[in-house]
């Protein structure tokens, strides 16, 4: 599976925007991601260990719900051709 | 004094129409703020004096400072979409933005604290703030973007220890209360709730150009302790800060829509008298056409503005980051900011004045720049969003079998 990131975290990658990940689901592709960018684990993931709510998932374009979200309830299944996008937009006060 | 205030926001139509928000404007608030805000707005900007809880202890009457919080907590159950058309008509009816900006910022944290449900914090802060007795702010911003935030939270002995500095605050001048976001050991974002009075908490003045009566403030904590019941958020506390944020972004917007409602109004009336040339100005053809750009400038505002604020009214909006919302926001600030100047080139000396202050009303609107998520970055984060999405088409045909 490809993972394309967006805004702030690409920083966290190494500014590399594509990643290509060997997983069956999307809670193992974030798994993939965050142990190739240690860095990124405390950006994308929250305290519990739960992708944050403000990074938004796009499988193939369609939004995950989060309901589905890595390391919750229901582990969304993804092939090698799939593409999830995590979308970040995060503003300032 | 206020008129025929009725409690809780009573009186304010369900779905009301923006016309029926400025009758109830008109009729419950314009007194109090004709008599008792406008008349000092002029030198408050001049001294850079800060609005006092006078000028907002009697809105509790009015049900303003509690018609975000859920009814059951004592609040107006009030929406959002409402609430925004009552802070633009306010806007029209206030002689400085600070007001209603203020007004947005103490009627939003209580609905914030009141949304965690514990009933501790609806008494100790909720409550006093419907009340206009207690006042809070929210402590985000820093010198570095959310990730690299150097204010920092660890875990003490039944509570925690916090230190840092928050670069500004809107309203801090007034609160004793400030929503602040702290990093914790791993990279997390909590939200805290520090009172002015803990030990270790300093609140200075920020001063400005402009926005000078909103009381802007910058917060410094050196090893402050709070008790356990003082965290807020316990995880993700940046996607708590980017929904609040979001949800916010219009409210500073609403009452510029109303300013330059009322920009219009008075710089077409002062206008008139102006003799040139042996008649009116508005006799002449290049006035009717700046006079026309700034009607269309304001028109072009408060359509994109109600439609934004029927998203946030009908719940069909991002809750994290609304292209709609965010787009509506830039676009009031930059035609506020290009019809306050159009007005000045209309009047001359005069609207530099403080007999037609537009000068004045220009500085406010440029806190708009920064305000709400500066227009820069709302501009490349809704490039990024056009991006990621024109992406997702190529995604879908590629993943096909």
């Amino acid at each position: 599976m490809k993972i394309i990131l967006s805004g702030a975290l690409v920083r966290f990658a190494d500014y590399t925007k594509e990643v290509d990940v060997e997983a069956t689901t999307i809670a193992e592709g974030i798994e993939d991601l965050t142990t190739r960018y240690p860095g990124l684990k405390a950006v994308l993931l929250d305290g519990d260990g739960r992708v944050r709510r403000t990074h938004q998932l796009f499988l193939n374009g369609k939004q995950v719900e989060r309901g589905e979200y890595p390391l919750g309830t229901a582990p969304v299944s993804c092939a090698a051709a799939d593409t999830l996008f995590v979308l970040t937009s995060v503003a300032g006060g | 004094m206020l008129a025929e205030a009725p409690a809780n926001g009573q009186g304010i139509p369900d779905a009301p129409s923006s016309q029926q928000i400025a009758e109830w404007v008109r009729a419950h608030l314009s007194g109090f703020l004709s008599d008792v805000v406008n008349p000092g707005a002029a030198d408050r900007d001049a001294t850079g004096t800060p609005l006092t809880a006078t000028a907002f202890t009697p809105l509790a009457a009015s049900g303003l400072l509690g018609y975000l919080v859920p009814a059951g907590h004592g609040g107006a159950g009030g929406d959002r979409r409402t609430f925004g058309l009552i802070l633009e008509h306010l806007g029209h009816a206030c002689d400085e933005l600070e007001y209603p900006s203020l007004v947005s910022m103490y009627a939003d944290i209580p609905a914030v604290i009141a949304g965690v449900g514990r009933p501790d914090l609806i008494n100790r802060y909720v409550q006093p703030m419907i009340a206009g007795k207690r006042f809070g702010t929210f402590a985000y911003t820093e010198r570095s973007d959310a990730f690299d935030f150097g204010c920092r939270v660890v875990e003490v002995d039944n509570g925690f220890e916090v230190t840092g500095v928050k670069a500004l605050q809107t309203g801090g001048y007034l609160a004793d209360v400030f929503l602040t976001y702290a990093r914790d050991e791993g990279d997390d974002l909590r939200l805290l709730l520090v009172e002015r009075g803990d030990p270790g908490v300093a609140v200075e003045p920020v001063p400005t150009a402009g926005f000078r009566a909103a009381g802007l403030t910058r917060l410094t904590l050196d090893r402050v302790r709070l008790d356990a019941c003082r965290q807020l958020v316990r995880v993700d506390g940046l996607s708590h800060a980017q929904m609040f944020l979001n949800q916010r972004r219009l409210f500073i917007a609403c009452p510029m829509v109303g300013r330059m409602s009322a920009i219009v109004e008075h710089c077409a009336r002062h206008l008139t008298g102006v003799i040139r040339q042996g008649q009116p100005v508005t006799g002449f053809q290049a006035v009717q056409a700046k006079l026309g750009r700034m009607r269309i400038r304001y028109e072009t505002s408060r359509a994109v503005l109600h439609d934004a604020l029927d998203r946030l009214g009908n719940d069909e909006y991002n809750e994290l980051f609304d292209p709609v919302i965010s787009a509506a926001k830039y676009t009031v600030v930059d035609n506020a900011i290009a019809l306050a100047m159009d007005a000045i080139h209309l009047t001359g000396w005069m609207g530099y004045s403080r007999e037609l202050p537009y000068e004045r009303y220009l500085r406010g609107f440029m806190g708009g720049i920064a305000g709400q998520t500066a227009q820069d970055v709302l501009e490349i984060l809704l490039g990024n969003d056009v991006i990621t999405r024109s992406e997702f088409g190529r995604s879908r045909e590629e993943a096909l079998p």
